[in-house]
């Protein structure tokens, strides 16, 4: 019994797939829409491949199975409705627009990203710096603390309309706000580690006499990484809502942008399209950090 | 080498002032000797090695070294703590070298063969790759020994360095400090907390015995450098030195304590030093 479950579980993906495959070219307008069905057709074959790569992994059937399930329930919504839904299009059009608007669309990647990665440099250079000097300095956290509890579930979109006002563009203020929404967490997070600093390790430390620099790189900052990369996965999340919101200040390119100027003319196609890509960054953002968690704090992994 | 001096020594803790944890403490240690220091829990041993190592202040009296008041943690004086205390996000022969760079300036090849030889004398060659949490217990203490070694103090300072080591791994633990410290040229004066009786008889010049944060009795060990386990327990002085050290510490114990101690160790048999009833206080 469970040699046939699992067998029908390693077939389901393929026999979704063809049920994919034959509904699309069972439509109406196939082949007329051609870019739509090709880019279609390169969406299923990466997560085919991907399916084929990683076949050991158990887990990579039910995902298949899920994507190949859902894309079929939507390609078939049209048949069964009777008609292209204006709020609900077919994936074939949404599709196209990867390959119509590749151009916005890697430039509003470029763009977000990079007004992604110089806020998390900033509240990560800020954070830690503060932090680590609040750790090693019990008056400064004293002092810094209180102040971050109070300001800190403070949501940073709160602060738009001010920051637009002041700064002297809107690059500028989506990095302010999407800086102060960062730096915060990091900063509480790193004062809280230290606080709890392992005293055995405290000792040791001590007796070798380091000075501040070799006491903060060596020690204190090795010793935080762990729960620092928890909280920048918590932030990445917030991170990308800080980012969208601040390009819908008045930005001309991100992904934001591309959501926020696209709902303006109903083109609900290219607003889904957008969604699409938003969640496909914040996964590969999110692999891309584990990738490199498991670099920095291989010690962590060893120790599990 | 060093010369150690506790004048009067008094500490206590600045949000307990009414209770002395060291009460007018006075000892010295010459250059080159090796003291331990022993006695039951909370007498103050512990707290007596972290004023030499500079992590605590005495409140009053004076540590000195060489004649200078001990004012914070020095370059001259290296520590292995019980919990080995390595850095676990290091590799064990980055632990080493972590040590070796804060007290030598020399290019990274000289610090890493100096490393790979201090491994290697602790019986860790080829290990030194592994985090501390791949390592077991003994082997975690060995990297810490070796660290400790390769910075190359004038004063080493132990704080029951074996005591949370199995008994086979101790006494192969307590042999290789026995043997590094009688091979190397340079004679460091060494101060050694611990609770077993054996363990400082085997390897100490002299024994402080602490009791109610004093300093109780000051004792030399009658034995010769370089010694070794099997000859000096096979002699009579030897139990009977033990003997002395053994009614210290159960000196105004629990009635009925020490004659249970005593019929355990005559089960255990009096080879078998360092492991069943090291740990008596």
């Amino acid at each position: 019994m469970k040699k046939a479950i699992d067998k029908i579980y390693k077939i389901l993906p393929h026999i979704l797939l063809a049920a994919v495959l034959a509904s699309t070219a069972l439509q109406a307008e196939f082949p007329k829409d051609t870019t739509g069905y090709i880019s279609l057709m390169l969406i299923l074959a990466a997560v085919e491949t991907a399916l084929i790569v990683r076949r050991k992994k158990w887990s990579a059937y039910g995902i298949s199975s899920i994507v190949y399930g859902l894309i079929l329930i939507w390609s078939l919504y049209p048949v069964i409705n009777g008609r292209e839904s204006f709020l609900f299009p077919p994936p074939q059009r949404i599709s196209a627009v990867f390959v119509n608007d590749i151009l916005v669309i890697l430039k509003s990647i470029v763009s977000s990203l990079w007004l992604l990665l110089v806020s998390f440099l900033i509240a990560l250079v800020l954070g830690i710096g503060l932090g680590m000097l609040c750790g090693r300095n019990k008056r400064l956290q004293n002092v810094v603390m209180p102040i971050a509890r109070v300001l800190s579930p403070v949501p940073a979109l709160i602060y738009a309309p001010y920051v637009v006002a002041v700064m002297p563009n809107f690059t500028l203020a989506a990095l302010f706000i999407i800086t102060s929404g960062l730096f915060y967490p990091i900063l509480i997070n790193i004062i809280v580690t230290l606080q709890h600093f392992d005293p055995k390790l405290r000792d040791a430390s001590d007796v070798m006499g380091l000075g501040l620099k070799s006491t903060i790189l060596n020690i204190y900052l090795p010793y935080c990484m762990p729960s620092l990369f928890n909280t920048l996965a918590m932030q990445i999340s917030n991170a990308f809502l800080l980012l969208i919101g601040a390009e819908l200040m008045g930005m001309d390119s991100g992904l934001g942008w591309y959501v926020k100027y696209n709902s303006d003319f109903s083109d609900y196609v290219r607003v889904i399209a957008g969604f699409i890509v938003i969640g496909a960054i914040i996964a590969v953002v999110n692999i891309g950090l584990q990738r490199v968690r498991g670099k920095v704090v291989l010690w962590q992994q060893a120790e599990q | 080498m060093a010369a150690i001096e506790f004048k009067n020594v008094d500490f206590r803790y600045s949000n307990n002032k009414d209770e002395n944890i060291l009460n007018n403490v006075s000892f010295k240690i010459r250059e080159g000797e090796f003291v331990s220091i022993i006695g039951g829990s909370g007498c103050g041993k512990s707290t007596t090695l972290s004023l030499l190592s500079g992590l605590n202040r005495a409140s009053g009296g004076a540590v000195t070294i060489d004649g200078k008041t001990v004012t914070g943690p020095g370059k001259d004086r290296g520590v292995v703590f019980q919990h080995y205390a390595l850095f676990p996000w290091m590799r064990a022969k980055r632990n080493v070298e972590f040590g070796i760079k804060q007290v030598l300036k020399a290019d990274k090849r000289t610090i890493s063969e100096k490393a790979d030889r201090y491994l290697e004398l602790v019986g860790l060659g080829g290990k030194g790759d592994l985090f501390p949490h791949q390592l077991s217990g003994g082997m975690q203490q060995r990297v810490a020994i070796a660290r400790l070694l390769a910075m190359e103090p004038d004063i080493l300072l132990m704080d029951e360095p074996f005591g949370a080591i199995d008994a086979k791994n101790r006494v192969a633990l307590q042999e290789l400090l026995l043997d590094l410290l009688d091979r190397e040229e340079k004679k460091r004066s060494v101060v050694f907390v611990t609770h077993d009786i054996d363990e400082a008889i085997l390897l100490s010049d002299r024994i402080l015995f602490m009791r109610d944060h004093e300093i109780y009795r000051d004792l030399k060990v009658p034995f010769d450098r370089p010694r070794s386990r099997e000859e000096i327990t096979a002699s009579n002085e030897y139990h009977e030195f033990r003997r002395e050290l053994f009614d210290l510490f159960y000196d105004n114990d629990i009635p009925g304590q020490k004659e249970a101690e005593e019929s355990k160790r005559a089960k255990v048999g009096k080879f078998s030093i360092g492991s069943a009833v090291g740990a008596v206080g």
